[in-house]
């Protein structure tokens, strides 16, 4: 098999055209195809390639118009290679131009996602079929129809390289691909092209059989219709479901409608509809069923977000806050939304541990309880029903589950934390059918669906009715598998040390949202230091599995120093964590750190101050101080001023004829305007990763990348000498303070903007110096600092602060409360103000 | 006025303008042109169309606005140089910004007025593609840029303070954009600017996609900003450039636009005017420039104005034409206004721009004084005028007008 470099997408809808913009992040070659609209043009018209194209044109639009982008950097939508074909092929005698389809001669996997028609879908596989060489593999996106179905009409020797691949819409950030073998697609071909959606397209795969809806779907539609007539046949209103079914019992916060919002109700029903269409006649199909209501959204065309109201509207009136109003399932009539209060909610909240949470709320005796005993109860034994119909295993559907639909826990993870038998009485109670696995799970002597023992996870076959072992793929790093057997070196309230094996060591942050406090920072500190001084140690990772890396410095703790009025104390702080930033860059091992997902301010200035940073594909990093009224000052402005001339020649630096001003004003607009990465390819745009650092797809196996990466660095590392820093002075000083005095009388920044800015802009360049001058980085930490305490104590800065955590007034007076400090409550007068907002 | 004096007196007459056609900056067709070959190419038309011997001319003197990078190191003496002129014709830049052109022409006038020269070439260039405003090394004053901030203002925010200042709605800018540009393509389409373009040959050479040189050449010779699809719909929804907090008003479409050019007039005595057989086409009658804040030196020319008319004993009834260059349309409005609420004068605004002005057609900064100039002799003797006022607010806080006085 060769590998594959170029893909060609069949169809520029809503999902081919971004699973070719996903192909093109990946670093593939892609030929985005699809039909000619020769109903549009005449001959002498399709004479016009723009004409031809102009399905792919029109899908290429649609798909750089939406927001988040499928894009990683919006140029690679010139990447991909477009054209078109003739659906039928006997039209285009004696025309001039060529079908396209021919060029997928060239390419090394056909991704079929045209309209699920199966006429539609044989025809195309025909034509594919004549053109294609015999080792292309070829696969369909189709949801809907039987994959066996659509390879009748490929010869034998394409019917082994067949398969379905089904991406979830917006394929670049839905993490999971369902590849679903039919009987005669080949094993090398499966393993390949999981593994190749694996590493190089980032995704999770999972196996899934070729039934109707096949994992996710199948599992998961069924409970969503069920949260919905359950909602009609108690009388829940649908604030009370979205309450119950959102961030309670670990789903996305968009819960169960506002996600058929996003997601589009005219698509859920015809996929509800389908499903039904599609199943034998059993008692689960009885029940999937919409309610009469969701149907009358439809025809209203109350679709959802795109048609601007579904199940929510939301109403914006100039000069007024918008408003978000709820329908009502008898009426059909929007009301302002009413938020439900459920003291259970409410006491749930305070369990930080789903499981736990989910056991406490179904456990109950009031109307969220109730409802989660019609509802989560029946997904879950839905689950363990048809699990060995849609998958090899029970992995595969909790797998489905959390990647797919963003649920914490898995069906199966439930069962467990609720307890097998626990809920196999509450099934009995609410004469719901029990699903014979749960009966021989509750057999066994574990009573579980898995369990883990001396770092090995095992789960129950829903085939053989036996435990096997649960294999992490190779190449993906579980931290706390490491340490559930022992390989912690140190650990705090906020970060660990632990060993990865091999001599590689792993910092990682663990508090609420990865913040950095006290405890990380001395973390870092220890970090450096025991791996400075143990020979066993070759290098360290900075890295977590959590859902993001960091949030940035801890908000609150310097917030609440300050109004401790302990302003020292703010700025040891801030010492601290320029001195273990400084620290980890300058120790005598490499340093890889392994940013994702959201990579604020110290986030970002740990990545900064590493040798190398090896990068989540979706990482969304900014220094984003400004947006709370500070600046960058553990070491990150620093960092930005060093890597702004890092390629200009030393000698080049401090030459008259050198011109700074356009580079540092970028510097300036990155910092100043806190631009946050919408990708990796975008942090290395913005100057916060360097060309140089490496990108990881899958971000499951980030860890395990940068391990190699240290491993690589510490054959011949040498840590980096001390740098020295050009500060520009006055004439640079005096450019970019005239530019901020434009943009403020322009509008284009705020008053307060402009005292922020400029005290980054005498960080960037030390102000009234007459001449450029080399400094050592200790002379820019402490003007970061200098800076950083000016805009600390300014009574707009806190205002900032305080819109930016959401504290009420109240909650800042008890974290300001009991203290002495004199200026105190004049700075919460001040905040009254902002905290209103 | 004794006799020594008397004797360098001397009656001093323009003979001869040209200019190229004025391109748009930065995708217009002079986007790769340097701004020293345009004014050779001007330099080298004047001489050939007027035939003069070329060891007579004196001094070459050119505004500029920015004048370095591609128009610096006096970029009159290297066009002189470049245009294959005698080595013997010395060249000298000049600046006072948007009047820089006309500027080069008064000092030209006044110094073979004092009798220093006999024969001179004169007048402006700029390349806005090649080197942008606040030139290729933005530096300002520290002292300034700390204490007096406003000193270096863009044009556009200056406009809008004007538009807030005399209450200029957005609605009236965008009109008298519209009729600049309906103006200036009806000049266009009457061809009123041929006589006075020189057709320059553009050259540009570039890689196509599988990297073959690719050479295009091509004749300028038509002002290529004005845009015939301008309407007063299109107009209203540009959004402000300037001001972006939703008050303001200045947008691209009623600013003047950014453009590339050069144009320069032959002047000498009138007794060498008569000795080479060339007819006067103007006379000097009087020239100022005067100052204000920075951050409204869109006013400038309304003192300027009012000086001029007062030294020449004129009134604006007097004046035939009127060249004002059109900054921005904020600009000009606030013009007409204060010179009528505090000076009194009444601007003819059937006299004003007749063939439109730099929002339609461009401002080549530097080159502007010398092409308004130009454009201004050619529509008076059209209409067998009498005065042409040629006047611009300058950056920085300036104005400057002047009177020319026909002759047939």
């Amino acid at each position: 098999m060769t590998s594959i470099r170029k893909v060609g997408v069949l169809g520029a809808g809503v999902m081919g055209s971004q699973i070719a913009a996903h192909l093109v992040n990946a670093g593939c070659d892609v030929l985005l195809l699809d039909v000619i609209p020769d109903w549009e043009f005449d001959s002498d018209e399709l004479e016009d390639a723009a004409n031809r194209n102009s399905l792919v044109l029109k899908g290429l639009a649609m798909a750089k118009s939406l927001n988040p982008t499928p894009f990683a950097l919006s140029e690679f939508a010139k990447l991909i290679e477009i054209g078109s074909f003739s659906d039928s092929r006997e039209k285009l005698e004696n025309v001039e131009w060529n079908d396209d389809l021919e060029k997928l001669k060239d390419v090394d996997w056909v991704i079929e996602a045209v309209v699920e028609k199966v006429d539609i879908k044989h025809k195309l596989f025909r034509q594919v079929a004549d053109i294609v060489s015999p080792d292309t593999i070829i696969s369909s996106n189709t949801s809907g129809i039987p994959l066996v179905t659509l390879a009748q009409v490929l010869p034998d020797d394409l019917r082994k390289n067949f398969l379905g691949t089904h991406f979830f819409n917006p394929p670049r950030y839905q993490a999971i691909v369902e590849m679903i073998p039919t009987n005669e697609t080949s094993k090398e071909v499966l393993a390949y092209i999981s593994d190749f959606c694996d590493q190089r397209l980032g995704k999770t795969v999972v196996i899934a059989h070729d039934v109707p809806g096949f994992i996710a779907n199948r599992i998961a539609i069924p409970g969503v219709v069920k949260n919905i007539s359950a909602m009609i046949e108690d009388g829940y209103s649908i604030e009370e479901v979205d309450t119950i079914t959102g961030k309670a019992i670990g789903w996305p916060k968009s819960a169960t409608f506002r996600t058929l919002d996003v997601v589009g109700i005219d698509i859920v029903a015809s996929v509800v509809n389908n499903l039904h269409e599609a199943l034998p006649d059993d008692f689960y199909k009885e029940t999937l069923v919409l309610p009469e209501f969701v149907n009358q959204l439809v025809a209203n065309g109350w679709i959802g977000q795109k048609a601007g109201k579904g199940f929510y509207e939301k109403i914006k009136r100039e000069g007024q806050k918008s408003k978000i109003l709820a329908v009502d399932p008898q009426t059909l009539e929007y009301h302002p939304r009413k938020k439900p209060k459920f003291k259970s909610i409410k006491q749930g909240k305070k369990i930080i541990d789903t499981a736990q949470r989910i056991k406490f709320l179904i456990n109950g005796e009031d109307r969220v309880a109730s409802y989660l005993q019609k509802t989560l109860l029946s997904t879950l034994s839905h689950a363990a029903e048809y699990v060995s119909e849609v998958a090899d295993d029970i992995v595969a559907v909790d797998l489905s589950m959390k990647k797919g639909f963003l649920w914490e826990l898995g069906p199966f993870e439930i069962w467990d934390a609720l307890g097998v038998s626990e809920v196999v009485k509450l099934l009995e109670k609410n004469k719901q059918p029990v699903p014979a696995l749960a009966n021989d799970v509750l057999k066994t002597k574990r009573k579980s669906f898995y369990f883990s023992e001396n770092g090995t996870t095992y789960f129950f076959g829903c085939n053989n009715r036996q435990y096997e072992k649960l294999n992490r793929p190779e190449g993906v790093i579980i931290l706390k598998d490491l340490k559930d057997t022992g390989h912690v070196i140190e650990e705090n309230s906020e970060a660990s040390l632990i060993d990865m094996r091999d001599g590689v060591w792993c910092l990682e942050f663990h508090s609420k949202m990865n913040t950095i406090g006290l405890d990380a920072i001395s973390m870092m500190y220890t970090a450096a230091e025991e791996a400075s001084t143990n020979d066993a140690c070759k290098g360290l990772v900075i890295g977590n599995n959590g859902e993001h890396f960091s949030a940035g410095a801890n908000l609150k703790l310097i917030v609440k120093t300050l109004l401790e009025g302990k302003e020292d104390k703010v700025e040891r702080f801030l010492k601290e964590f320029q001195d273990a930033n400084m620290a980890l860059k300058y120790m005598p091992k490499p340093v890889v750190a392994a940013p994702f997902g959201v990579t604020f301010g110290g986030g970002s200035e740990v990545c900064l101050h590493a040798d190398m940073v090896c990068a989540a594909h979706e990482t969304y990093m900014g220094l984003v101080e400004v947006a709370v009224g500070l600046i960058p000052a553990g070491g990150g402005t620093k960092e930005m001023l060093l890597r702004t001339f890092e390629n200009v020649p030393h000698d080049l630096g401090l030459k008259r004829e050198f011109d700074p001003l356009p580079f540092i004003q970028r510097t300036l607009m990155t910092i100043g305007m806190a631009k946050v990465s919408t990708s990796a390819f975008e942090a290395k745009e913005l100057g916060y990763l360097r060309e140089s650092d490496v990108i990881v797809m899958n971000k499951d196996r980030l860890i395990a990348e940068a391990k190699q990466l240290v491993l690589t660095l510490s054959r011949n590392y040498q840590p980096p000498r001390q740098q020295s820093v050009i500060l520009y002075g006055e004439r640079l000083y005096s450019a970019l303070k005239s530019g901020l005095y434009l943009m403020r009388e322009g509008g284009v920044i705020g008053e307060y903007d402009e005292v922020i800015a400029t005290q980054i802009v005498k960080v960037l360049t030390g102000g009234d110096l007459s001449e450029p001058e080399r400094v050592s980085e200790q002379v820019v930490l402490d003007r970061e600092r200098e800076a950083m305490m000016f805009l600390a104590t300014q009574d707009q800065t806190l205002e900032r602060i305080a819109n930016r955590i959401g504290k009420s007034i109240k909650s800042l007076k008890m974290l300001g409360l009991g203290l002495k400090a004199k200026n105190t409550l004049s700075r919460l007068n001040v905040l009254k103000k902002g905290g209103r907002k | 006025m004794n006799k020594d004096q008397r004797n360098l007196l001397k009656d001093v007459v323009i003979v001869a303008g040209y200019r190229t056609a004025i391109g748009k900056a930065n995708r217009g067709v002079f986007k790769n042109t340097r701004p020293d070959d345009l004014a050779a190419h001007v330099f080298k038309g004047i001489v050939e169309s007027t035939g003069i011997d070329p060891y007579t001319v004196e001094d070459v003197r050119l505004g500029c606005s920015f004048p370095e990078s591609e128009q610096g190191m006096d970029v009159a003496r290297v066009a002189v140089l470049r245009a294959g002129l005698p080595v013997e014709i010395p060249g000298a830049t000049i600046n006072r910004f948007c009047s820089s052109g006309l500027q080069a022409i008064v000092d030209k006038i006044t110094d073979i007025a004092v009798g220093l020269e006999t024969v001179a070439i004169a007048g402006g260039v700029e390349s806005m593609s090649m080197v942008p405003m606040g030139g290729t090394r933005y530096a300002p004053n520290p002292y300034l840029a700390k204490e007096q901030e406003e000193t270096y203002t863009s044009m556009g925010l200056g406009a809008e303070v004007l538009a807030k200042q005399d209450s200029s709605t957005r609605e009236e800018q965008d009109e008298f954009a519209f009729h600049s540009h309906q103006k200036a393509l009806k000049a266009l389409e009457e061809n009123k600017f041929k006589s006075e373009i020189l057709p320059y040959p553009v050259r540009n050479v570039s890689l196509d996609v599988s990297g073959n040189r690719v050479v295009e050449e091509s004749e300028a010779k038509i002002d290529e900003c004005p845009r015939k699809d301008t309407s007063l719909e299109v107009l209203a929804q540009l959004p402000p450039v300037f001001k972006i907090d939703g008050t303001g008003t200045v947008t691209a479409g009623n600013s003047s636009q950014k453009s590339d050019g050069a144009a320069a007039v032959l002047i000498m005595t009138l007794d060498e005017a008569e000795r080479t057989g060339l007819e006067p086409l103007a006379r000097l009658v009087t020239y100022k420039v005067t100052g204000v804040s920075p951050e409204i030196f869109g006013i400038g020319p309304v003192n300027a104005i009012d000086r001029a008319l007062r030294s020449a004993h004129l009134t604006m009834d007097d004046i035939d034409l009127i060249e004002l260059n059109e900054a921005f349309a904020s600009q000009v409005i606030s013009v007409i206004k204060r010179l009528k609420s505090e000076k009194g004068i009444e601007m003819p605004l059937d006299r004003l721009n007749v063939n439109g002005g730099a929002i339609a057609l461009g401002h080549p900064l530097g080159c502007t004084g010398a092409y308004l100039t130009i454009k201004g002799i050619n529509e008076a003797r059209r209409r067998n005028s009498q005065y042409l006022m040629v006047t611009m607010c300058i950056g920085l806080g300036m104005g400057a007008a002047a009177i020319f006085k026909l002759l047939y």
